[in-house]
C-alpha cells in the first residue's frame, strides 16, 4: 500500500513551505492570515487527489451490473481502512 | 496505491476506457459491517471462488471480473502497487477479453465526501501531511467531522461577546475533531488514540457588522500508535486558528485551524482544517 508513496511526497514537498510560529505566535490581528497561508499550504494538491480521476462504482454489486450492461470487466480492489481519504 | 498507481494518468486512463473500478473497504464487508449482506456475500463469493481457481487471493488484493461476474486473474497489493505491472495487467485483461474502449461508466467525482448531515451543521474538513523528518507515511490523508446544528451552537461563547471575550470550548466536541489530529500512519482508528492533554481556547478580536472574528489557540498530546499495537509514539502539537461567527443567531461562517510545530515519531507533520 505504502511501496509508492515516496514519488508524490517529494513533489509535494517542493511545495511546502515549512515554517513554524511556535517561537513567536501571530498576533491577533496577523492570526487569520496566518492560517489561511498554512491551510493553503497543506491542502492536497490536485495532483495528490488524481484518485478522484477515476470512475469508481458506489459498489460492486453496481460494478457487476455496469459490467454485463457494457460488456466490461470489473476492476476490485480490496482494502484495509479507507483509500479515498489516504487513511488506510 | 492512492498515491502510486491510482495517480498515474496510464492507470487512470485505463480504467476509465475499459474496466469497471470499485473498491471495497474490509471494514465494511466484514461481518457486522455497514456493507448490505448481499454486498458482503458477493465480496466473499470473489473471494472464494478465487481461490477455488487457484489465483492469489487476499484481504488487501486487486480482483478482475469477467462481464459474467467470473473471477478471470487477482494480484496481490505488493504487486498491484508496482504502475508498471499494474498496466500489463489491466492490458493483459483488455485484449484477453478484447475489451472495447469507451467513456468511464461512472462519472469520477471526489470520493472523499462528509457524511449525511442535516441542514446547519458545521462540516469540518481535515488535510493532514508529513513534513519531514520521518515517522509517518508520505502522502496526505484526510478526515471529515460533522457538528449538529446543536453541537456547532454549543461550540461558540455564551453570554455577551465583545472583543476580548474569552471562552474554552467544550471538551468533548473538541475531541472529535482532535482524535483525527496525527499525520499518515497505518491506524486509523480513532478509538485506539488516547488524548493526554487537550486544551483549544477562543477570543474575540473584532466584532463588526453583527459579525464576530475569534482567534483560537490550543494544545494537544496524544498517544497514537503508528500500527494497530502499542508503541509509546505521542503527537504533540500547539494549534492556531480562527473563528467567524454571527452572535445574534449563532451561526459559524468559517472555522479554520491548524497545528504549529506539530511532532510524532521524530518527524514533523502538519493538519489543516477548514469548514466546507
Amino acid at each position: 500500500m505504502r511501496l509508492m508513496r515516496i514519488v508524490p511526497a517529494v513533489a509535494a514537498g517542493l511545495l511546502i513551505v515549512s515554517g513554524t510560529f511556535a517561537a513567536s505566535p501571530p498576533a491577533d490581528d496577523q492570526a487569520r492570515k496566518v492560517v489561511d497561508e498554512r491551510v493553503a499550504e497543506w491542502w492536497p494538491t490536485k495532483e495528490e487527489k488524481r484518485f478522484d480521476e477515476i470512475g469508481w462504482a458506489a459498489d460492486i454489486r453496481t460494478a457487476r451490473k455496469l459490467a454485463a450492461e457494457h460488456d466490461r470487466p470489473v476492476f476490485l480492489f480490496t482494502m484495509d481502512g479507507r483509500v479515498n481519504t489516504g487513511r488506510c | 496505491m492512492r498515491t502510486g498507481p491510482f495517480s498515474s494518468t496510464d492507470v487512470i486512463k485505463r480504467l476509465n476506457a475499459s474496466f469497471v473500478p470499485v473498491y471495497a473497504v474490509n471494514e465494511d464487508y466484514r461481518d457486522g459491517g455497514s456493507a448490505p449482506k448481499e454486498e458482503q456475500a458477493e465480496y466473499n463469493r470473489i473471494y472464494r471462488e478465487a481461490l477455488e481457481k487457484k489465483f492469489s487471493a487476499g484481504t488487501v488484493h486487486v480482483y478482475v471480473l469477467n462481464p459474467k461476474g467470473e473471477v478471470i486473474g487477482s494480484r496481490h497489493v505488493a504487486e498491484a502497487a508496482k504502475t508498471k505491472e499494474l498496466i500489463s495487467f489491466l492490458d493483459e485483461v483488455a485484449r484477453y477479453l478484447a475489451t472495447k474502449k469507451g467513456q468511464p461508466l461512472v462519472e469520477p467525482k471526489a470520493q472523499s465526501a462528509p457524511s449525511k448531515h442535516d441542514k446547519g451543521s458545521l462540516v469540518l474538513h481535515l488535510a493532514a501531511r508529513g513534513l519531514g523528518g520521518g515517522g509517518s507515511w508520505d502522502g496526505t490523508a484526510e478526515n471529515w467531522v460533522v457538528y449538529t446544528p446543536d453541537e456547532a451552537k454549543a461550540l461558540l461563547p455564551s453570554g455577551n461577546v465583545d472583543a476580548g471575550t474569552k471562552w474554552d470550548i467544550d471538551p468533548k466536541l473538541a475531541t472529535r475533531l482532535m482524535v483525527h489530529v496525527y499525520p499518515v500512519t497505518e491506524n486509523n482508528d480513532p478509538k485506539k488514540n488516547e488524548v493526554r492533554e487537550q486544551t483549544l481556547t477562543g477570543k474575540v478580536i473584532e466584532v463588526k457588522d453583527g459579525v464576530a472574528l475569534a482567534r483560537l489557540d490550543g494544545h494537544l498530546v496524544m498517544r497514537h500508535d503508528f500500527y494497530h499495537k502499542p508503541d509509546g509514539k505521542v503527537v504533540e502539537t500547539s494549534l492556531l486558528g480562527y473563528l467567524e461567527f454571527e452572535p445574534a443567531n449563532g451561526k459559524i461562517r468559517s472555522l479554520r485551524l491548524v497545528t504549529d510545530g506539530a511532532t510524532y515519531g521524530g518527524g514533523k507533520f502538519g493538519v489543516a482544517v477548514r469548514s466546507e
